[in-house]
């Protein structure tokens, strides 16, 4: 029984949250289609109409190809400039770290939106080009093309793979660095024969992050690339308008499932290291001191910050080109300005509509969080106690969410609300948003759990804290940084979700929803001055958490003059 | 129907004037509505004094829904949809769960089918009355002989253009297909939608009733009309930008607001009725289980009545319902009442070049046609 | 004073020679090490004892190439290696942790080293096979890192080290993690290794015993300079600063006034005269007594070249196979070690002869 009982509510979320909603979709999947209502016979109808059909077949290869070839483009720039961070940067290095996440916290339409305010054809590229002279018309090359798309998805997909190769690098010990140059290897055969095999696992989970959102995301690739920004997403969610074949949905997004699996699964299995890296403190980040440079040397070091510094302009020109035009006088995002002006802040605040939009997002994001806050660390205290294969197969189905595409997940969430009853409202709207912050919270505690001594928890216990208190006490303490970081990461997640959330908002809309309604019935600037402000604030609510955690950690965290 | 230039000279200065206040204001208005609105979030809603009405852009503004509930105490949300698809698949999975929806008549089986509409009780709509003779709309909104709504407005869907940029003015939907348009061709992103014009262009003899044959034409005529299209507009606000950006220059016109807003940002932009004809519709309030209550029926009755009427019709240049003889009554403004289609329903023959929508004998087909065609080559 | 030209011994040219080098990290303002001078022979085993935060590691770090200094010059063989990659110097590193590419089997981390330099896959196989066998580790060929104990990981990383022949082997601490059975196994494989291989070993270290039974010379360092280099027996018998006196064994440190008596020079503390051995600077001064070189003498024997001392114990600790004795003479506390023996009773109040040899008095530099 005393066993039975924590595990109990994991079974439950488990059923509730993931094993059902899945099951449906496959079980609508086998059902017959009759005139826009599902019949309950069985048939596989469904899947053979799939595989017939050219269409289908032709944008599930696009998507893919589009979502490889993004997040591998990502991974290209990202890679470089984590390892540049990471290996060569010292005194900047959170500054540098933090740059690159922020713009995450950024909605995603709006960077979105922001490149269409560039590249349109009355855009600011356009109207730049022509102003000094470079074109005489404005060219239509550069928005609604595949390439576009291209950029777009790279450019939301660099902070995942950033983030997850540079957790990777800063986990080599730096003795191994050292050894190899010791043993004769210079700079580059360090990378290629040490450090990139001890990091491209992380690079992989990267990869594999941003290839997940970008095959999801349909949105994106319709806006910024138009007719040739058709993905499989909108096929499948097409099944769900006046055609009504839910049944026909179901099935091509299993098939996308599918295929997204067989991906992660070669990804996985190509970025496999052999070997473990233990915990060893490594020679931190000594001052090497300079040595003279050589002409070469010097153009490497100059390659080495270009490589570094041009992604941030990547990263940042699309924020500041909304930033700016949240001060153009005109509504059209053109150059030159028309004059500037407070106009669009002054309604924002005036705005109430943006105001209960924003309410809304940071109610459900907020309520998100803090369930999952709970729910997450308390499963992880359960996991942590078990070290059994099969608590490892209930971690994986628990964190099963996070792996499907946005599109697959609401349209089993919506199958499986219509089921269980579940009305619309934000509750909902939580649900479906815990489904996948949840395990990500679990399994960031979790990672930290496992790498407390568990005798602290016994020294607590031995000296007379019951098991709350020691949690209280002892552990929630040592958890805290581990608990901010991933209550800002399910903020992030939360606040910015839109696929899902589209297909289970009810009346009242997200801000994202908000948004990509405003972007179809009446954009004015006072969007751009909204995202300015949560730019902003967003900026500041992650410089204090790192402020806090720094304090929090201190002696531990400075890195100890290693032996000298 | 000839050509009708919205951009005319007879077009006053006044209403572009008028207008741009209106939007000012309702943005003023907007704020102190939603501000109570956002207290409500995840409170059940009161079912006796709030709806949900699921509608399209420009029907129901803030400030007259904001008026409406001064004077009655009735709360109203309303929700925007961007496609009838859209509509149908967010009434379907219960994301919006709405009293009221703006179906449009070719659709009002496919809702019933799915069992999402109570039958519409008429009686109950004081203002019924005011609908013009001109409609048929108990025939067209009733399934099985059961009336399932009524009409709030109706209008066509014609083919849109720069005037400048477009020479000569089109009378054919084959201006689409022209090569010197490659790549500045707009269209809506909804295959019920469209489906109907690809029909009436390629000569269908019954363009909801669509042959093997004519369905193959349909298929060639979508894929040849691709590489003339850049972007899919989601909604007429979308549109509006897409061409108001220079990104279009010519299209099926889902909306003549879309027409009548580009002219008032100094737009040359014009619309006519091709020669092949040209889709037309009715949008009607039906209700849904839970809307089938007096509070909905009386939101419909004074969205009926001629002052909402005159209100919707001088913001969005749309016909609204109301014969020529109530619209006079409701002193509609003359010059925007010529711009509509509220004197010509009265000329003979008129309707003869309207093709009014009626469900399509197969979703699937179209939308497999279409998806195909969004996909490309 | 660090260099002993006095003590270069046979006339080979020094294989490490660092000149006025000095190191200050960026992070502090304090004086990571120097400016030292130091030289290092070929083919001896030579250790950098101190304890943490004396610059012992940096200096190895030097040595190596990890970092460069901020003044002064590293010679390596007689080059200038100052600006040199770690990876163009002919020095291999064992680290504290070992360093073994956790990805990378037994057999591929020894041939590392020998890849970077191209040598052809023949000469790595047989090269391999010596050194594996050279550190006894037949059949571990394939296995990877973390499937090994802590000390078949050490002597991988030692053979890792070695097998691209270096002219110097840098040992950081190599035998920290491990257990004292171990360490001890360990010490007898590295000095045995060093006599085969006939390499340099630079051993850093702040564990004295390990420092005295393995080296050749050793230095000891505190606060960022070299206190005193030597044999292990000039470092144990005849430290020079009271650090060394005092880190190295135990030590009675005595202030004391040094004067020239009617036997010699002496130390006065007190009332106590204590006989120098040599000669001597008159002054304030501190002399060093090894609390193991004062000896309790038997009534009526014969003191050799030194003093007796009437004495009262005031403390007395048991070890074992020693006892620790707290002595107050003639107002000068003294602690004795004196090996353990049945017979002997101890107790506090007990009156005792002491005697001192005068070579064990130390005249302290500091």
């Amino acid at each position: 029984m005393r066993r039975v009982l924590p595990i109990a509510p994991i079974y439950l979320w488990l059923i509730l949250l993931v094993v059902a909603p899945n099951l449906l979709l496959i079980v609508a999947s086998v059902w017959k289609n009759d005139g826009g209502v599902m019949l309950r016979e069985f048939t596989v109808a469904n899947y053979g109409k799939v595989l017939d059909s050219s269409t289908y077949r032709l944008l599930i290869v696009r998507t893919l190809y589009t979502a490889l070839g993004a997040a591998l483009l990502a991974a290209l720039i990202a890679y470089p400039m984590a390892c540049f961070a990471s290996l060569k940067l010292r005194r900047h290095k959170l500054t540098a770290v933090l740059l690159v996440i922020i713009p995450l916290w950024v909605s995603l339409l709006i960077r979105v939106f922001a490149w269409r305010m560039l590249l349109g054809e009355n855009g600011v590229l356009n109207s730049f080009l022509i102003e000094i002279g470079v074109l005489n018309e404005p060219s239509d090359a550069f928005l609604y093309t595949r390439f576009t798309v291209f950029l777009t998805l790279t450019y939301v997909a660099i902070p995942y793979v950033f983030i997850t190769a540079y957790t990777a690098l800063e986990r080599i010990p730096r003795s191994l660095i050292e050894a190899s140059h010791d043993c004769g290897a210079n700079g580059l055969r360090t990378l290629r024969h040490v450090i990139w095999p001890l990091s491209r696992q992380g690079v992989a989970i990267g990869f594999a992050l941003a290839f997940l959102i970008a095959v999801a995301d349909y949105v994106t690739p319709a806006m910024v690339g138009g007719m040739d920004g058709t993905m499989v997403g909108v096929m499948i969610q097409s099944q769900f308008g006046l055609a009504g074949n839910w049944p026909l949905g179901a099935a091509m997004a299993i098939m996308l499932l599918l295929a997204v699996a067989l991906f992660v699964a070669v990804i996985a299995r190509l970025a496999r290291v052999e070997g473990r890296l233990e915990a060893t403190p490594g020679g931190a980040g000594l001052d090497p001191g300079r040595r003279p440079r050589t002409a070469a040397e010097r153009a490497q070091r100059l390659g080495q910050w270009t490589l570094f510094i041009l992604p941030y302009l990547f990263l940042y020109t699309p924020l500041a080109a909304v930033a700016v035009f949240s001060f153009n006088a005109s509504k059209i995002p053109s150059l030159p300005f028309t004059g500037v002006t407070l106009e669009w802040y002054a309604v924002l605040f005036d705005d109430a509509e943006i105001g209960a939009a924003l309410r809304l997002s940071l109610l459900v994001a907020g309520s998100t969080v803090a369930i999952a806050l709970v729910v997450g660390t308390g499963f992880a205290l359960v996991f942590a106690g078990r070290r059994r294969r099969f608590s490892n197969v209930l971690l994986g189905t628990l964190a099963l969410p996070v792996a499907l595409p946005g599109v697959v997940l609401g349209v089993a969430l919506v199958v499986a609300f219509q089921v269980f009853g579940v009305g619309p409202g934000v509750h909902r709207v939580i649900l479906g948003h815990l489904t996948f912050v949840m395990p990500i919270v679990m399994l960031i505690v979790l990672a930290r759990l496992r790498l407390l001594d568990p005798s602290y928890a016994e020294a607590s216990m031995d000296l007379g804290a019951n098991p709350l208190r020691t949690f209280i006490h002892v552990m929630l303490p040592m958890l805290a940084s581990a608990l901010i970081g991933a209550a800002l990461l399910g903020l992030t997640l939360s606040f910015d979700e839109i696929i899902v959330t589209f297909f289970l908002t009810g009346v009242q809309p997200t801000l994202p929803v908000y948004v990509w309604n405003q972007l179809r019935f009446g954009f004015t600037p006072a969007v751009n001055a909204t995202f300015t402000c949560i730019g902003i604030a967003s900026f500041l609510i992650v410089v204090l958490a790192t402020r806090i955690l720094r304090a929090g950690a201190g002696v531990r965290a400075r890195p100890a003059l290693a032996g000298a | 129907m000839g050509t009708r230039d919205v951009n005319g000279a007879g077009r006053p200065h006044t209403k572009r004037v008028t207008k741009t206040l209106g939007r000012r204001r309702f943005l003023k208005t907007a704020a102190a509505t939603a501000g109570v609105a956002a207290f409500s979030i995840g409170r059940r809603a009161h079912a006796a004094d709030e709806i949900t009405v699921f509608t399209w852009e420009t029907y129901h503004e803030p400030p007259w829904v904001e008026a409406y509930t001064a004077k009655t105490g009735v709360k109203v949300n309303i929700v925007n949809t961007g496609s009838v698809d859209e509509m149908y698949s967010k009434t379907r999975s219960g994301a919006i769960e709405a009293d009221l929806i703006l179906v449009d008549s070719g659709s009002v089986s496919r809702y019933v089918k799915a069992g999402l509409l109570a039958p519409f009780d008429a009686a109950k709509v004081a203002n019924v009355g005011n609908i013009t003779a001109s409609l048929d709309w108990k025939g067209i909104n009733s399934v099985d002989g059961q009336l399932y709504g009524v009409p709030y407005n109706w209008g066509t869907q014609p083919l849109m253009y720069h005037t400048e940029k477009v020479t000569p003015a089109p009378d054919s939907w084959g201006v689409l297909w022209d090569p010197k348009y490659k790549g500045q061709v707009n269209m809506f992103d909804d295959s019920y939608v469209t489906f109907p014009m690809i029909a009436l262009y390629v000569g269908a003899k019954d363009p909801f009733n669509l042959t093997d044959a004519e369905f193959e034409k349909c298929r060639e005529a979508l894929l040849a009309l691709r590489p003339q299209i850049r972007t899919i507009a989601k909604g007429f606000d979308d549109a509006t930008s897409i061409y108001g950006a220079g990104d279009a220059v010519v299209g099926y016109c889902q909306n003549i607001a879309v027409v009548t807003d580009l002219v008032e940002r100094g737009l040359p932009f014009a619309y006519t009725f091709p020669k092949e004809g040209t889709p037309s519709w009715v949008d009607n309030f039906v209700v849904t289980e839970r809307g089938n209550r007096q509070a909905s029926y009386d939101f419909c009755s004074e969205c009926l009545s001629l002052g909402w009427q005159k209100q919707f019709v001088e913001f969005s240049a749309n016909n609204g319902i109301l014969s020529l003889d109530n619209a006079r009554a409701a002193a509609i403004n003359e010059d925007i009442l010529k711009n509509t289609n509220v004197i010509d329903q009265t000329a003979p023959g008129f309707f003869d070049k309207l093709v009014f929508f009626l469900p399509p004998e197969d979703f699937d087909r179209r939308l497999e046609i279409w998806n195909e065609f969004k996909a490309g080559g | 004073m660090p260099t002993e030209p006095a003590d270069a011994g046979p006339a080979t040219a020094p294989i490490v020679s660092l000149r006025r080098v000095s190191k200050t990290y960026d992070q502090s303002r304090v004086r990571a090490l120097g400016p030292v001078d130091i030289d290092i022979r070929s083919g001896e085993f030579f250790s950098v004892l101190g304890p943490s935060g004396s610059g012992k590691t940096t200096m190895l770090r030097l040595i190596a190439g990890f970092e460069v200094p901020d003044s002064g010059q590293v010679f390596i063989d007689g080059a200038d290696v100052t600006w040199t990659r770690p990876y163009h110097r002919d020095v291999n590193t064992v680290f504290q942790n070992y360093a073994l590419f956790p990805h990378m089997t037994v057999a591929a981390n020894l041939a590392y080293p020998l890849r970077m330099r191209g040598t052809e896959a023949g000469e790595i196989a047989r090269r391999s096979a010596d050194l594996i066998e050279l550190v006894d580790m037949q059949g571990y060929e394939q296995r990877l890192p973390h499937q090994l104990s802590g000390g078949q990981r050490q002597r991988v990383a030692l053979a890792r080290a070695l097998i691209g022949r270096p002219k110097v082997v840098l040992l950081d601490e190599p035998l920290g993690a491990l257990d004292l059975r171990l360490r001890q196994q360990m010490q007898s494989v590295l000095k045995r290794l060093q006599r085969e291989v006939e390499i340099t070993f630079i051993y850093v270290t702040h564990d004295q015993g390990e420092a005295l039974s393995m080296s050749d010379r050793l230095a000891v360092m505190h606060a960022g300079a070299i206190d005193q280099i030597g044999t292990p027996e000039d470092v144990y018998y005849r430290p020079e600063t009271r650090f060394v006196a005092a880190f190295i064994g135990r030590s009675n440190l005595v202030a004391c006034r040094i004067e020239r008596g009617a036997g010699g020079w002496q130390a006065r503390a007190g009332d106590v005269r204590l006989a120098l051995g040599g000669e001597a600077a008159p002054g304030e001064a501190t002399v060093a007594i090894r609390w193991e070189a004062i000896e309790l003498v038997e009534d009526g024997s014969v003191p050799e070249a030194g003093v007796h001392l009437p004495a009262t114990i005031d403390s007395v600790v048991f070890h074992g196979d020693t006892i620790e004795l707290g002595l107050a003479a003639q107002g000068v506390t003294l602690t004795a070690l004196v090996q353990a023996k049945r017979r002997l009773r101890f107790a506090p109040g007990q009156p005792v002869t002491v005697g001192i040899a005068s070579d064990d008095v130390v005249v302290l530099r500091d």
